[in-house]
């Protein structure tokens, strides 16, 4: 499929996470304890609660994968979704991104596993434009579409060559700003068809 | 505005193109529904954006959501590109259904009793000349809807004005004719003389058939020729959304899980088709309508969905019979019966009647407790 820059379509709803400097080594598979370039490359959501609802609606389809549980490896159920990208050449590509529901070690926090895996998650903002912030964003069409923002791109710096909606930017904006705690990831969600919005 | 479904915006654009547009397939593919879809979306002008229903856009390609872009706006704009007619406000749909019985003169015009004073006759003025002459006002436009076109003498019932019907052989805009416009001969209603009579540029003819209806006059190529084909098919990818279920996975011994379950029933579904489409034809094919047809519990525990499993197998068993009618071995086949005795499935067992040889099919009985193991066969 082909995209043009006529074509745009209804946002339904987006979930945001902050990226934390640990979460750039995942990204690039570069451990933040060990020069092995081992540890967990996982994009952790906490405040499971609020965010899983919305998450399902973004990976809406259940599969069954092999996955150690309890000690024990077996199959059990992930969510899955198609993140879209548009490429150079201007054609809409996708990847089967997976979300795993929470486990024993985990069990208040859904998580996609090896980030580094995924390029999707590959461009992230340079450090000097301040915070970062991943995004999963859903279209009328139930395409997912993922986007990396700093707080320069957010707040429309001159360097910008594109500014972000208003609505969109300054909720993320005030999320990043009134986190609960300095060492948590700012995360929050924006559903535009209930009309309901949250972060942390 | 509503948002309309990928085969319905391809429908409208093929009617601003073509005029006529022939939807065919097995049943449950979701055919009628679509007649409907398609129906609420001609007469849904795309309006204005209202400030409060707008929303930020996603704009392929953009590395961010775009600032001064609304939602409502595009989805009114997409559906103005594909809408025939869309600067026409004055919008009517008109709906028949083909049956046996019908004739020209219920579709077209022709000469009936008066019911007003016995012994005298009237002109009738049939369905698409109804549609014809609204579609004709200034603002008009109107869509026919015939559904079951293949249940009647589709040929006969529109006689002569197939000629006229054609995209390139009807009116302008404002009702005078082209070098190409194409008259017939029609009995007006008004006058009661036959006079030459053409079709306005604003009316559309929509119709729905499945090929597989065996009771009824098979259409001829001439007939076919003056509409653009919209063909659909079984979709398991429908099905599959239907259940909550992602891609296709290989199924355990035993089910664990709701999705195990479900799983078994598309796979069958799916390889039943498969072997249908070999032995009779892709257009007896099971449409996933007709699973989805089976109410659907809304958060099933194992046994309910064994029992959904069960529910919708019997379906698809009915109109397996039905489409293999006499035909022993071929439900077997469907069925992957296995020769002789035999585990889990269906077996296709050799018998002796009056010293003649038969097949009969022996069916397990279809409990909770066995009827993944029985797909599992099914399957193979």
């Amino acid at each position: 499929m082909n995209t043009s820059d006529k074509a745009f379509y209804g946002l339904k709803r987006l979930v945001f996470r902050e990226v934390m400097p640990g979460d750039r080594l995942k990204v690039v598979a570069k451990s933040n304890k060990t020069k092995s370039g081992g540890g967990a490359r996982d994009l952790r959501f906490s405040k499971m609660e609020k965010l899983l609802p919305i998450l399902e609606k973004l990976f809406p389809k259940v599969e069954k994968r092999v996955r150690l549980r309890g000690g024990v490896r077996g199959p059990a159920d992930v969510r899955v979704t198609d993140l879209h990208w548009v490429d150079e050449r201007g054609s809409v590509r996708s990847e089967e991104v997976a979300l795993e529901l929470p486990t024993d070690g985990r069990k208040k926090e859904p998580r996609i596993a090896t980030v580094h895996r995924y390029e999707s998650f590959s461009d992230l903002p340079p450090e000097t434009e301040g915070q970062a912030v991943t995004i999963l964003a859903q279209d009328a069409e139930g395409r997912v579409w993922p986007f990396t923002a700093s707080e320069a791109s957010l707040r429309g710096h001159k360097s910008q060559t594109e500014s972000w909606d208003p609505d969109v930017a300054n909720y993320i904006l005030e999320a990043l700003k009134e986190k609960e705690r300095k060492t948590d990831a700012a995360i929050g969600y924006i559903d535009y068809d209930s009309s309901d919005r949250f972060h942390n | 505005m509503t948002k309309y479904s990928e085969s319905c915006r391809e429908i409208l654009s093929l009617m601003k193109a073509r005029k006529n547009v022939l939807i065919s397939g097995p049943p449950g593919t979701g055919k009628t529904t679509l007649l409907a879809e398609v129906a609420h979306a001609f007469q849904d002008l795309p309006t204005p954006a209202s400030p409060a229903a707008s929303r930020p856009v996603i704009r392929p390609g953009s590395k961010v959501i775009p600032s001064g872009m609304t939602a409502t706006k595009s989805d009114s704009a997409e559906h103005e590109l594909t809408l025939p007619a869309a600067n026409r406000s004055k919008r009517k749909v008109f709906q028949t259904v083909f049956h046996q019985n019908m004739k020209y003169r219920d579709f077209v015009s022709g000469i009936i009793p008066s019911l007003k004073t016995p012994g005298q006759f009237d002109v009738s003025e049939g369905l698409l000349l109804k549609a014809s002459e609204f579609a004709k006002q200034s603002d008009g436009a109107s869509l026919l809807i015939i559904d079951e076109i293949n249940r009647g003498p589709a040929v006969q019932i529109f006689g002569g004005s197939i000629v006229a019907m054609e995209w390139d052989k009807r009116l302008n805009p404002d009702n005078s004719p082209r070098p190409t416009t194409q008259f017939f001969e029609l009995l007006h209603p008004s006058t009661g003389n036959q006079e030459p009579y053409a079709f306005p540029a604003h009316l559309y003819i929509l119709a729905a058939m499945n090929q597989a209806d065996v009771s009824v006059d098979a259409l001829d190529v001439a007939f076919l020729r003056r509409w653009a084909p919209h063909r659909l098919v079984p979709s398991e990818s429908a099905l599959r959304d239907h259940l909550s279920l992602g891609k296709r996975s290989v199924l355990p011994e035993t089910p664990t899980s709701v999705a195990d379950v479900y799983e078994a029933l598309v796979q069958a579904w799916a390889m039943v088709n498969e072997r249908i489409a070999l032995g009779r034809g892709p257009e007896f094919q099971i449409g996933h309508g007709m699973i989805m047809s089976v109410a659907t519990p809304s958060a099933p525990d194992l046994p309910t969905a064994l029992a959904h499993l069960i529910a919708s197998w019997n379906l698809i068993l009915a109109h397996l019979e039905e489409v293999f009618f006499a035909d022993i071995r071929g439900v077997a086949a469907a069925l992957n019966a296995s020769e002789g005795s035999g585990g889990d499935g269906y077996v296709l067992a050799n018998m002796s009647f009056a010293g003649e040889p038969r097949n009969i099919l022996r069916r397990p009985d279809i409990q909770k407790d066995k009827v993944y193991k029985l797909l599992r066969s099914v399957i193979g």
